[in-house]
């Protein structure tokens, strides 16, 4: 039986240390350099230790506690695991399917014509072949939020919160991470209703399914790389790819979701992310019934 | 497989150390040092020695691609040394006889050796990133200028990164095979006939845009059409399946060297 205690006091460290390191250098950084020039401008080398921070805040309380290095997934694990690695790259991908043919089928009207019109369906291929493969390379960029929050936060919490608390205070608060620039206009701009705070609530919802399938790879490869690689092709566009599915709304490029629009757009990615989470929780209980060892009939204790 | 790529690794931390701070950020250093010399000698004003930040007047800027393409060359000829670096028939049937064989090193090699390649892939992106630093702190360029740039930089970054990849494909198994020596020879010819065939059609062949005449813009001009997503001709399908053909091909290039290596173990000279 694992004691929850220590463990439960490495977690809480680690989250401190997980939302200091980021939380104090970007309120600075907001304040002094703002957004659009650290985030997006000339600054960019300094979000450096920011998108590290969670990979500070693991090997700092792995330090401090003393805990060691074990379980730090850092292995490929390639054998018997590369379709992970291959869904890590086509999950963003099928996200994008799903929001961009809602978003046609919901706001405007579907003509494939415009859509061929617009990108041959030669180039949208080539697009995706490369995409394909260069999201992966991102991954340099997003290890040092998986390393944190896959890799420590997951394993710390599922003995403490079982896989659905997980799932769901994790999410919300790897969304909560990000609210010092969600606030600053990441992701949803400034301009909608309930500006910050439903900007930081849409963020955890988001984060809560991605979370979903980010858990989901870590636990089948039992490597941190898989989540770090969709974490890095989800952040450099590949969903995106599919803006090709737009119709009957203009150019895609200067489309702008509102906060409904998201939601409604979502939908079935939030429902194959439930589905997901399904899955987990019941290889969760299936392992646990496996660890425990069998009664014997008769057996008196 | 642990042990093994520990051991690269041990045997290659100083490549990769020299990789990552001599490949990206050593080249803003030697070049804000030539230009602060070039200042104080008075020959030259600051912001016009580095003038070759940014692309005033339709220049290319010349540094931003200069950090794409040196931590790639660095990097085929660590990856090469590190290739040929257990050339010695001892260790050869030492690794054979391995409970993880010929396939556990020579995996451990293609692993490290692309780790050699993400290192100069992300010395090279930081050090984009450090330039635009200095291109805005002392030439004063905007914001949009500074993103195009860099957008600019990390499509080349990228390209490298697949034409590093697709070199070693090709090189490695020959490594293996003919020996570091006789691997050297087959790359010089291999390189040598497409070169020539480089320079024929350089000189013969009909040449994209080309009213500069000068290469580098040629490059950065094609860079901001691709970008835009301009170019014509199937160009973005036939990419895609060059990088994809790269990303299979060092795979297969690992499963030939594999076959090939206790042939090539016979090569070697000791």
């Amino acid at each position: 039986m694992q004691n929850k205690k220590p463990e439960a006091k490495r977690l809480v460290l680690f989250l401190l240390l997980a939302f200091g390191i980021a939380w104090i250098p970007e309120i600075i950084l907001n304040k002094t350099l703002g957004y659009e020039n650290w985030f997006q401008g000339a600054y960019v080398i300094l979000a450096l230790p920011v998108i590290y921070a969670p990979m500070l805040a693991n090997i700092i309380t792995r330090k401090v506690t003393k805990e060691g290095w074990d379980n730090t997934l850092l292995h490929l694990n390639l054998k018997g695991h590369v379709r992970y690695y291959a869904l890590a790259v086509l999950i963003p991908f099928v996200q994008g399917l799903l929001t961009f043919i809602t978003m046609t089928l919901v706001y405007g009207r579907w003509d494939f014509s415009e859509m061929t019109g617009r990108v041959s369906i030669s180039d949208y291929i080539g697009n995706c072949l490369m995409m394909f493969a260069i999201g992966p390379l991102f991954a340099w960029n997003t290890i040092g939020e998986e390393f944190g929050w896959r890799a420590y936060m997951n394993q710390k919490m599922e003995p403490l919160l079982g896989t659905t608390g997980t799932i769901i205070a994790g999410g919300i608060l790897w969304g909560v991470w990000h609210a010092p620039l969600t606030i600053e206009g990441h992701n949803f701009g400034k301009d909608y209703w309930g500006y910050p705070w439903l900007g930081i609530v849409t963020m955890s919802v988001w984060c809560i399914a991605m979370g979903i399938f980010l858990m989901w790879l870590k636990k089948k490869s039992g490597s941190v790389f898989p989540a770090a690689i969709m974490h890095a092709c989800n952040n450099t566009g590949v969903g995106r790819l599919n803006t090709f599915f737009i119709s009957g709304l203009g150019d895609p490029a200067k489309i702008e979701m509102t906060m409904k629009q998201h939601y409604i757009c979502q939908i079935p990615y939030y429902v194959l992310a439930a589905a997901v989470a399904v899955i987990l929780v019941l290889d969760h209980k299936r392992k646990q019934t496996a660890a425990v060892p069998p009664q014997i009939e008769g057996a008196s204790a | 497989m642990t042990g093994l790529i520990f051991k690269e690794l041990r045997m290659n931390r100083g490549n990769l150390i020299v990789l990552t701070l001599m490949g990206g950020p050593g080249i803003v250093l030697f070049w804000l040092g030539f230009a602060w010399l070039m200042t104080l000698s008075g020959e030259a004003e600051m912001a016009e020695m580095i003038g070759g930040f940014n692309n005033a007047d339709g220049e290319p800027p010349l540094l931003y691609l200069m950090c794409a393409f040196i931590p790639f060359f660095a990097t085929g000829l660590q990856a090469f040394l590190n290739i040929s670096q257990d050339e010695v028939k001892k260790w050869a049937y030492f690794t054979a006889s391995h409970p993880k064989g010929i396939r556990g090193a020579i995996y451990a090699k293609y692993v490290v050796t692309f780790l050699m390649l993400m290192v100069a892939y992300v010395s090279a992106t930081l050090t984009a990133e450090l330039v635009i630093l200095a291109d805005h702190l002392l030439v004063g360029t905007e914001n949009e200028q500074l993103m195009i740039n860099l957008q600019i930089t990390n499509l080349l970054i990228n390209g490298m990164f697949f034409f590093e990849l697709f070199k070693m494909m090709i090189d490695f198994p020959f490594t293996y095979r003919f020996g570091r020596k006789n691997g050297e020879h087959m790359k010089v010819l291999t390189f040598a006939v497409l070169v020539l065939g480089g320079l024929i059609y350089l000189l013969f062949g009909p040449l994209p845009g080309g009213e500069s005449g000068d290469p580098f813009v040629t490059i950065y001009d094609w860079c901001v059409s691709f970008a835009e997503g301009t170019l014509k001709h199937n160009i973005y399908l036939i990419l895609g399946v060059i990088l994809w053909l790269a990303v299979i091909g060092y795979y297969v290039s690992y499963k030939i060297s594999c076959k090939v290596y206790m042939k090539g173990v016979e090569q070697y000279a000791k």
